[in-house]
């Protein structure tokens, strides 16, 4: 359903992506780890046009995202849904507005069957109290939570959680955690979570990779990646073995 | 040398980008126009918020700053007048002035500083949080959802603020001219009356200085919030990213106001 072939993409002088290639197909959940800055949140944006590549191919459902016009474009965004770190909803709106927004946006719905849509993903995530609020008045926890119910509002084939656990203290790290599960457990979806929290890793993955200068390597099953030789694996997986004391 | 040519490659680079960002904001201009018809209606709620954002909220910033600058065009002009035995042509001078001139570029500076600021510092916050890049994740044109209501509102209102504030303003000067020239006011009325209708050229019903007044105040509010928002949308790099394009937006249409204010008097008045 996605698949990145050979992708280089850089910024001035930093070559982020060198040849960045991988498939997902429906009901993988890969996780992508890796250290700050290295390109992680780049790779997400190219699978949704945020981002071209300078060469190589992004493929959604067998169409080239750089090529896709504006309506092919727009049915690639249906399709894969975008969660951001901050949550990014929209200010002036409430958390409902919020939720409701890519519905109304496409202008065919009748608002009633929104407004039904709303409340069930709301509902399903134990937002619909905070419905009224405003993003400003409510935690970071929640903003997260009414962002994954405005990205699982749209019924997406594919879902790319960026940070999910950002900013997070670890109990609502691992009940967002709980919900990317519950998301993904009907094994119709696919996803993609880029991260560097090492119990998510573990927690969401049927299969966990390490963005390294550019590339994918080492993408394995959790229980293998877990052997895995590798010095930047090794030093995250002992942040996981004594959290608080990891490697500056 | 290095250093003439390290200045050289500064002022190349100032300049492009300077290029560069004007041609963005017409694209941006030229997007929001034609995003009009189709998104407007479905936009309602948003331009209706942004009329009142760019409307209600500087209406007594505008009116404050009317009525004094009424009051004060009356002292400085008005003494000289009386010093010729002419006090009562003051109500004619006040009139010209503010309506062609004065009254829709001060509302446009004030509504740079307050409305067209917050603007760009509103867009660009959302630029450098990623909330424009979600958007777009949305299948949302940030043009039509950010900018277009907003040239909307304010070439709506800032017309309608000049006006009042140019109205003020005369009552501002028929105030100083009652109690500092002693003019009266049936004179000072009856004289603004006068000056505006004997304008060589009447567009409808509408005398030349008021008609060009009303042009400018268009063509501010379009600058004003086309610059601003593509200030907002062109931010990057945090907190001091916004803050640049806060001091980016506010800058230029200060410059733009001032030159395309001359063309426009220029084209009416050569």
């Amino acid at each position: 359903m996605i698949e990145l072939i050979d992708v280089h993409k850089s910024f001035g002088e930093q070559h982020v992506l060198r040849g960045m290639s991988f498939t997902l197909e429906q009901g993988q959940t890969l996780v992508v780890l890796g250290r700050s800055g290295t390109g992680k949140s780049v790779t997400l944006k190219h699978v949704v046009g945020l981002l071209q590549p300078d060469s190589g191919q992004v493929i959604v459902n067998g169409v080239d995202v750089a090529s896709a016009d504006a309506e092919g474009l727009r049915e690639i965004r249906r399709q894969v849904a975008y969660l951001f770190q901050t949550g990014a909803l929209v200010n002036w709106l409430s958390v409902r507005d919020n939720v409701a927004l890519p519905l109304v946006e496409r202008r065919d719905m009748p608002s009633e069957e929104i407004r039904e849509r709303v409340d069930e993903s709301l509902g399903s995530l134990d937002m619909l109290q905070h419905a009224d609020k405003m993003p400003a008045n409510i935690s970071g926890g929640m903003r997260k939570r009414a962002a994954l119910a405005r990205v699982l509002v749209q019924e997406p084939d594919a879902i790319l959680y960026d940070e999910p656990t950002a900013g997070l203290d670890p109990i609502m790290g691992r009940t967002v955690g709980r919900l990317i599960q519950e998301v993904q457990s009907s094994g119709e979806r696919a996803a993609i979570v880029v991260t560097h929290d090492m119990d998510l890793a573990f927690q969401v993955g049927t299969e966990i990779a390490l963005h390294y200068e550019g590339q994918l390597v080492e993408r394995a099953p959790p229980e293998v990646f877990e052997q895995s030789s590798h010095p930047v694996i090794r030093e995250f997986l002992r942040t996981r073995e004594r959290p608080g004391k990891a490697s500056p | 040398m290095g250093s003439l040519t390290e200045t050289l490659e500064r002022q190349g680079h100032a300049l492009r980008e300077t290029i560069d960002h004007a041609g963005f904001a017409v694209g941006i201009f030229v997007r929001a126009v034609r995003r009009l018809p189709a998104d407007a209606f479905h936009r309602r709620r948003f331009i209706l918020d942004q009329l009142y954002v760019c409307g209600i909220s500087p209406l007594p910033v505008v009116a404050i700053v009317g009525l004094f600058t009424g009051m004060i065009l009356a002292l400085q002009v008005g003494i000289e007048l009386a010093d010729l035995g002419q006090a009562e042509s003051i109500s004619n001078m006040i009139g010209v002035i503010l309506f062609r001139e004065m009254g829709p570029f001060m509302t446009a500076m004030i509504l740079t500083a307050s409305v067209g600021s917050a603007m760009a510092a509103e867009i660009g916050t959302m630029a450098v949080s990623e909330e424009i890049d979600a958007l777009e994740c949305l299948s949302i044109d940030p043009v039509s959802f950010l900018v277009m209501p907003r040239v909307v509102a304010l070439c709506i209102m800032t017309p309608l603020l000049s006006f009042v504030g140019c109205v003020l303003g005369c009552i501002g000067g028929g105030i100083v001219a009652k109690t500092q020239l002693s003019v009266q006011p049936s004179i000072y009325v009856r004289n603004l009356l006068t000056s505006l209708e004997s304008s060589p050229q009447q567009f409808g019903p509408l005398p030349e200085e008021i008609f060009t007044g009303l042009v400018k105040s268009v063509v501010f509010g379009l600058l004003v919030s086309t610059i601003s928002c593509a200030a907002g949308l062109k931010a990057e790099g945090g907190a001091i990213g916004v803050g640049r394009a806060v001091r980016t937006a506010v800058v230029r249409c200060f410059l733009m106001l001032i030159i395309i204010g001359y063309y426009i008097s220029w084209a009416f008045f050569r």
